[in-house]
């Protein structure tokens, strides 16, 4: 089952369940804490609590984000991704690698990512994301999602180095406004299973393949990061987590991306997630 | 003739048996009185213009931390101008509004850390849109006192350090009690901060922030700021752990600069890990920021 985020023709943003052969969605009517734990392994939108259908030619797709929700994100998670560092001595960091997005990063699906005018060397990186549905208990933490869904973790690769930090900071490489695309819809578990997936995850740039690999090839699981979040930041519902990119950004071939460019991110199941790169501009 | 001192107008969040609200708080600390109108309003035109309610006790009321709900909060690390081993340029970090706590709350000790660590630091707090092109520091509305919990026993998975674990640690990092309504630059540049744990003498600590109309523009560039954003803005030298050693089970916190109400906190038990981790046997280094 498919779940969406999305405006109306009222203008509000709701929740609802996308039927994608029929193409209508029917809207959500309870909080999202009271659904996305029934919603993660229903059959179909019977069993949810569920309005009348509309045409999806008559919505707007918008990013899954319940308003309020967190976005984290870790990295250098794949054997593949190493490989773009383009050093022999690239290797997987002992512990994972954490960030947090604000909601101002988050852009809508089809909608266009700001070209932060703090960087030259704008990148690319598709990312499965979870869906947080409720707390985390003592079962595998992938029990408590929602679903996944299709992240492009677009940020910068210049080096910035200060006299208490050899690297780059996440901060200024990851929280920029507007240049985390989410979507186009979640998928739920029902559909991947709980545990650690196994989905084909691919780029393109202007039609040309620049990423692809598979889910299954994640050094550290998602059950493991789930639990590593959880213990420092409580996962919430509506929670977002992204997982690392696979190999093929740009900084492998030196091919970053400029205004204009269209990115297409596929992960198998899910769907793909299409965006464009805007105009240099300062956070707005 | 004497000169009158002017006390700062403080403004806090509070909680009734019905809903949460701001207030500005009687300089005797004993009443307040709910601002009437909408944040985006009261924090842009300043006092002369609030419209306020009725003096309502302060004891039927419970103090929250003075956060718009659905602010956001960043912190940044700037240089001390007088020592070098500051960062250069600006290292910027997000803390989830969930991390905050108020005056009085207990501080959580998550299980995986047993080097907690709390700065005392001025928190700026965002009035209105900030100006590219006139004084950017124009958009502050007030300052308040923060507690900048860290968790020092973090590695470098990419060279720099994991701020996200170092900083983001839900519900350990207190902020209040009350805003004081101004400008902030004095009290980053000119008043001393210190820290207390328990009953050891208090660290004082040192401006950390030169230039906080460089802060908040290096912010805006990157996250436009709205009213209602919190900036931890750093601690300057001081000795770290605090008091020596690190913070404890049950361990009392406190914080104080000149002008603002003191913000004290209770360390509470030391966490259980729901399950083993294949990072629990490691052992990072210690490290500051």
């Amino acid at each position: 089952m498919k779940i969406v985020r999305y405006r109306g023709s009222d203008e509000q943003p709701s929740w609802g369940v996308l039927d994608d052969e029929e193409w209508t969605v029917r809207p959500l009517l309870a909080p999202f804490a009271e659904w996305a734990p029934v919603a993660a392994w229903a059959d179909g939108p019977d069993d949810l609590p569920v309005g009348a259908a509309v045409a999806a030619g008559e919505i707007t797709l918008l990013a899954p984000l319940q308003p309020g929700a967190r976005v984290f994100g870790t990295g250098i998670n794949y054997g593949s991704h190493l490989l773009d560092a383009k050093r022999a001595d690239a290797a997987h960091p002992p512990t994972p690698p954490g960030y947090i997005k604000l909601d101002s990063t988050i852009v809508n699906p089809f909608g266009e990512v700001r070209y932060p005018t703090t960087t030259t060397r704008l990148d690319y990186e598709v990312e499965l994301v979870a869906v947080v549905a409720r707390p985390i208990g003592d079962e595998d933490p992938t029990a408590a999602l929602l679903g996944y869904t299709v992240g492009n973790d677009i940020c910068h690769r210049d080096e910035v180095s200060t006299s208490r930090q050899p690297a780059t900071e996440l901060f200024s490489r990851k929280s920029l406004d507007g240049t985390a695309p989410v979507g186009p819809w979640v998928t739920t578990l029902a559909e991947i299973g709980v545990g650690q997936p196994d989905l084909r995850i691919s780029q393109t740039v202007n039609g040309e393949p620049r990423q692809d690999d598979t889910t299954k090839n994640m050094h550290v699981t998602i059950p493991e990061i789930l639990d590593w979040f959880d213990s420092r930041t409580r996962a919430r519902p509506g929670d977002l987590l992204f997982t690392g990119t696979v190999g093929g950004v740009g900084l492998l071939t030196d091919q970053f991306l400029a205004p204009g460019d269209r990115l297409d991110a596929s992960i198998e199941r899910i769907g793909t997630l299409t965006v464009w790169i805007g105009e240099p501009s300062w956070a707005r | 003739m004497s000169e009158s001192v002017v006390e700062p107008v403080k403004v806090g969040r509070y909680r009734d048996a019905e809903r949460e609200f701001w207030a500005v708080r009687a300089a005797d600390a004993r009443s307040v009185r709910e601002l009437r109108m909408p944040f985006d309003m009261w924090a842009a035109i300043g006092p002369p213009g609030w419209v306020l309610g009725p003096d309502r006790p302060l004891e039927e009321l419970r103090s929250l931390p003075p956060v718009r709900p659905g602010a956001r909060v960043f912190g940044v690390e700037q240089a001390n101008p007088d020592d070098d081993s500051y960062a250069r340029p600006l290292l910027g970090w997000i803390k989830p509004a969930t991390a905050l706590i108020g005056a009085g709350a207990t501080m959580r000790f998550p299980a995986h850390t047993t080097a907690l660590d709390c700065e005392p630091e001025v928190v700026v707090v965002i009035g209105r849109a900030v100006s590219r092109r006139a004084t950017p520091t124009d958009a502050v509305l007030g300052w308040t006192l923060g507690g900048d919990t860290s968790v020092r026993d973090v590695g470098r998975p990419t060279g720099a350090a994991d701020l996200y674990t170092m900083k983001a640690q839900d519900e350990a990092s207190p902020v209040g009690p009350t805003i004081v309504i101004g400008p902030a630059d004095d009290v980053l540049r000119d008043s001393p901060r210190t820290i207390a744990v328990d009953d050891a003498p208090a660290d004082p600590i040192t401006a950390a922030v030169d230039d906080l109309a460089a802060v908040l523009l290096f912010l805006d560039e990157r996250c436009r700021l709205r009213p209602g954003d919190l900036v931890f803005t750093g601690t300057g030298r001081r000795p770290t752990p605090v008091a020596g050693r690190w913070l404890a089970e049950g361990g009392r916190v406190r914080i104080s600069a000149a002008g603002a109400d003191d913000l004290e906190v209770v360390v509470g038990a030391k966490e259980r890990a729901r399950r083993p981790s294949r990072w629990s046997s490691s052992s990072p280094e210690v490290l500051g920021v």
